[in-house]
């Protein structure tokens, strides 16, 4: 039983771990794709958000003692909140910019 | 597992090197502040699968401090752009 539950984590965790590196990878691709801006800022911030999320929490999953998995959490919870913030204050530059433009 | 951490690892340097195309290429400024952010967040994910492999969590100190600094760069260069079109 403690066998089955074992392997089921681990199947979970490299599933997780494949697809929050595939989706850093779309990141970066949206990175080199996408026409303006704002569109970049998009692909910039919430695919890679997401993919360490996901990397995070399928870390998580092989580990067993609770000093590494409160890293992970913190690891996870300052991404969700420094990210925005960062795409935010940008964001914000380039709309101040266009205004002076015109 | 160790498989699945070189195939992870694999993917991401794709994205690194992909990431860089963006950063090296001629741009605006911003684009290139945006890369930098994905590419923190690209090496902050093989940190933890590289973590999630090695078993032990040493090298989870690297990504905590990544992602306690890695937006700062892009805060400042906002700052920057901003200050410049006054």
């Amino acid at each position: 039983m403690i066998g089955v539950i074992a392997g089921t984590l681990d199947v979970v965790s490299a599933v997780l771990l494949i697809a929050g590196s595939s989706l850093a990878l779309v990141a970066s691709i949206g990175l080199l794709r996408l026409g303006d801006p704002r569109s970049r800022m998009h692909a910039a911030t919430k695919p890679a958000t997401l993919g360490v999320v996901m990397c995070g929490t399928g870390a998580i999953l092989q580990f067993d003692t609770w000093s590494p998995i409160t890293k992970l959490l913190a690891v996870i919870v300052l991404q969700l909140v420094t990210v925005p913030v960062g795409a935010h204050a940008l964001a914000h530059a380039i709309t101040e910019r266009e205004r002076h433009k015109e | 597992m160790i498989i699945v951490a070189y195939v992870s690892i694999g993917i991401l340097l794709a994205g690194v090197a992909l990431t860089l195309v963006r950063i090296l290429r001629p741009g605006e400024l911003e684009d290139r502040a945006v890369a930098l952010d994905v590419l923190t967040s690209v090496i902050i994910c093989g940190v933890l699968v590289w973590a999630s492999a090695d078993g032990s969590g040493t090298f989870l100190d690297i990504a905590l401090a990544l992602a306690v600094v890695g937006f700062l760069s892009a805060v400042t260069i906002a700052r920057f752009i901003e200050r410049g079109s006054e």
